[in-house]
């Protein structure tokens, strides 16, 4: 009789560490394969690095647009302080993007999911936030507008319809990127939906990053015309 | 062979308790510090560890060769308090989950706090299996087992050598 308990505290001792040992080596295993996939990289091409310098040259233009304005010597017929008011929202939107973290954003060769993150927050805060909304939505105002300028309600509609849709964009791109950090039981649904996009969310906000200064510049063309530097 | 591979996992097996056993203390001390919680109410996660160690002194002290000889019990322990490591570092080191950024403190608690249970119940598994293994037959002395075949010879045959 004892030696049958001995045997049985035995099997059942095997048949627990076993079922440790299977359960803890999956769990290791598991962590290797997390790893690998949260730390998916996204190599650039060449002609991809080509956009970041793309779009430098573009804020340099924007500054080059806004600079012909000078309210001294302004004798047109548009009120000079809603230009002044214009010219500055402009530099403050160029000067808020131009910035040592833009540069270095847009120059990274391998585009990790903390990257694509990066460029959210940049681009949530500095673009969507500081410049789009809090500088460039008051121009696009159709009514109670406080400038006086007299081609802007006819641009303003298109102005605002542009704002309203580029603040929007990359909301969707944060909540799918933020799904990456908790304990996952790795599947190939998990895998598409939540690690594969480091590629399509980076171009999803980089798309971004193009349409808002192409915007910005667009306003600063409308901007020079108005002044009557063309 | 064998002896060498069980004293080296013996050894790991120590050294990783205790790490193990410290990484999971600095993230519970940070997470708890976070959300202003009293450290007592983090006890019941390190009741595993304490049992753990209490078996393994147990073992040591009663020379239970049944457990600390074994093996395959020795590479378990090894394998489990290296999985609880390599989580906490991860949650610390990897920079790539985004939550660890977010929650600006540098440790991803999130993803632990998601591994406290599977840590629990390796952990108690572990204690279990000891305990089993503890239940062994009692090992004879090569001295007693030569002593009790004298007898018996002896008592067969009264003209026994001594050897």
């Amino acid at each position: 009789m004892k030696k049958l308990l001995i045997e049985y505290s035995n099997i059942i001792a095997y048949t627990v560490t076993g079922l440790v040992f299977g359960f803890g080596f999956f769990l290791l295993f598991l962590n290797f394969y997390h790893y690998r996939n949260v730390n998916e990289t996204y190599i650039k091409q060449d002609s991809e690095m080509k956009i970041g310098q793309e779009l430098k040259n573009k804020l340099s233009l924007i500054t080059e647009n806004i600079s012909g304005f000078d309210m001294n010597t302004y004798r047109g017929s548009e009120d000079p302080y809603s230009l002044s008011s214009v010219k500055s929202r402009l530099d403050i939107c160029t000067k808020k993007i131009n910035t040592e973290e833009f540069n270095t954003l847009l120059s990274r060769k391998n585009i990790h999911m903390k990257d694509v993150y990066d460029m959210q927050q940049f681009y949530q805060v500095q673009i969507s936030n500081e410049c789009l909304v809090k500088q460039l939505y008051e121009i696009s105002l159709t009514e109670n507008n406080r400038l006086n300028i007299s081609s802007l309600p006819t641009v303003a509609p298109f102005f605002e319809s542009h704002i309203n849709q580029l603040i929007n964009s990359t909301d969707y791109v944060q909540k799918v990127i933020k799904n990456n950090s908790s304990y996952y039981f790795n599947s190939e649904v998990s895998k598409v939906d939540i690690y594969n996009p480091v590629k399509d969310s980076y171009y999803s906000i980089l798309n971004d990053y193009v349409s808002s200064i192409n915007f910005i510049y667009d306003l600063s063309v409308w901007y020079k015309n108005v002044v009557g530097e063309v | 062979m064998k002896k060498i591979l069980n004293g080296l996992f013996f050894i790991l097996k120590w050294i990783l308790l205790l790490s193990s056993f410290a990484v999971t203390f600095y993230i519970v001390l940070s997470m708890y510090d976070r959300v202003n919680k009293n450290l007592m109410e983090s006890i019941s996660l390190f009741i595993p560890y304490v049992l753990i160690l209490i078996l393994f002194m147990i073992n040591i002290i009663f020379k239970q060769k049944s457990v600390s000889k074994n093996l395959f019990y020795n590479l378990t322990c090894c394998l489990v308090f290296a999985t609880i490591i390599v989580v906490g570092i991860r949650s610390i080191m990897d920079k790539n989950m985004i939550l660890n950024k977010i929650m600006g403190y540098g440790i991803n608690f999130s993803y632990f706090n998601d591994f406290l249970a599977f840590m629990k119940i390796l952990l108690y598994g572990l204690s279990v299996g000891n305990i089993f293994f503890m239940i062994h037959e009692k090992e004879d002395h090569p001295e007693s087992t030569l002593v009790k075949k004298i007898k018996i010879n002896s008592d067969n045959d009264s003209n026994i050598e001594v050897l």
